[in-house]
């Protein structure tokens, strides 16, 4: 009789356990992960100061599902931009100081663009909706440089839901 | 007398191979969390497998269920297949770990968390043009939303559901991303299997709801027994 209460004490600490353990991971050790990994993700492009006649108005750098449907979480890393140097030039610009190994993308806001699947904004990332909507408008900037790695697997993150 | 010795070994009801064989008595249902992995990977990928095998699926054949009248509206008006609404609606509703429905309380309660829907079609509601997620929680809401998206996916990239289901997925990435990949193979994999309850389904939801039963039936003992420690209390 001992022993089976010893046994269920046993079962019971090891679900109370585990289930400690996967809420510690859902809200803190994984997320601490991800935001080292976002933190060096983010360095790739955030370390290249604008060129001439080129303001900097906003910068983000972000982790969670910003793409699509589903569990995956998407790093982004994007700066939103007043220039007034020609196309060709800011692209070499960026292209040739941008040492990296993500795609790097360069959105320009007033060209004309397919509209996102779903009715979001043409990059298809959410959290670039304020910058492309509205922040795009009341500032004058005209370019989105950003870096995104998409969809991957969410490994119990909150945001990432 | 034995006429089948074979009937000594314990495994020959399954051909001798419990792993790859069908498990006609349910003895070992949970064998699939090892064997059918079906494109999922890494912790998530766990997570999802264990809340699939854990009972998942009759949440998600509930879901479907409930909702034939909204896909049935939602598909005559986008011309998208009632099929692909119930491949994708399976795939979003079958990995909720138990209690079932629990997150979709969690939902309820906290609709300001990233993801919405997850009760009907994980529609976050950034993907909705302003859509709040408490307006995504609403059921015909949701599949019609969800509805207009696989539209415009299917229009743009046609009707493979493996590739509908990437982008569906992904956003933009579609089939050339792995994990978008895999969530497209298992929704396709679903609409191509029968998504009726196995026999491992029938095991977990009968377990399930004996445990309800008896828990309600304990529930007026532990009323009686409350107004006993009152009374002695008093």
């Amino acid at each position: 009789m001992k022993n089976g209460f010893v046994l269920i004490g046993i079962i019971a600490g090891l679900i109370v356990g585990g289930v400690a353990l996967y809420i510690a991971s859902y809200l803190w050790l994984l997320p601490y992960f991800h935001n080292q990994n976002l933190k060096e993700f983010s360095e790739q492009l955030v370390i290249i100061p604008p060129p001439a006649k080129t303001q900097e108005i906003d910068k983000l750098n972000q982790i969670g599902q910003q793409s699509g449907n589903g569990d995956h979480c998407d790093y982004l890393s994007a700066l939103l931009l007043k220039t007034d140097i020609p196309k060709p030039e800011v692209e070499k610009y960026y292209s040739d100081n941008y040492k990296g190994k993500s795609r790097l993308y360069f959105f320009w806001i007033n060209e004309p663009h397919k509209p996102g699947i779903g009715n979001v904004n043409p990059t298809n990332i959410f959290t670039l909706d304020e910058w492309v909507n509205n922040k795009s408008k009341t500032t004058g900037a005209n370019l989105i440089i950003y870096i995104f790695e998409g969809a991957m697997t969410s490994a119990i993150d909150y945001r990432c839901g | 007398m034995i006429t089948d010795p074979q009937s000594l070994n314990s495994y020959s009801y399954a051909g001798n191979n419990p792993i790859t064989q069908s498990d006609p008595t349910g003895k070992f249902w949970w064998k699939e969390f090892y064997t059918d992995w079906n494109g999922y990977n890494g912790i998530s990928g766990l997570e999802m497998k264990a809340g699939e095998v854990l009972g998942g699926r009759f949440a998600a054949q509930d879901a479907i269920a409930a909702n034939s009248g909204n896909i049935a509206n939602s598909s005559a008006q986008t011309g998208v297949s009632p099929s692909v609404y119930q491949a994708i609606m399976y795939e979003e509703n079958s990995h909720q770990l138990p209690p079932f429905g629990g997150e979709r309380a969690i939902e309820n309660a906290f609709p300001g968390l990233p993801s919405g829907g997850v009760g009907v079609m994980q529609v976050s509601s950034k993907t909705s043009g302003g859509l709040s997620n408490r307006m995504l929680l609403n059921d015909k809401t949701n599949v019609s939303v969800a509805g207009s998206i696989l539209q415009e996916i299917q229009s743009t990239h046609g009707s493979n559901l493996a590739t509908m289901g990437a982008y569906y997925n992904s956003g933009a990435l579609g089939p050339t991303n792995a994990h978008a990949a895999s969530y497209g193979q298992r929704v396709n994999s679903y609409a191509n299997t029968n998504l009726s309850p196995t026999l491992g389904d029938r095991v977990v939801r009968t377990t399930a709801s004996n445990m309800t039963n008896m828990l309600s039936s304990l529930s007026p003992a532990l009323t009686s027994l409350g107004s006993v420690i009152k009374s002695i209390s008093k």
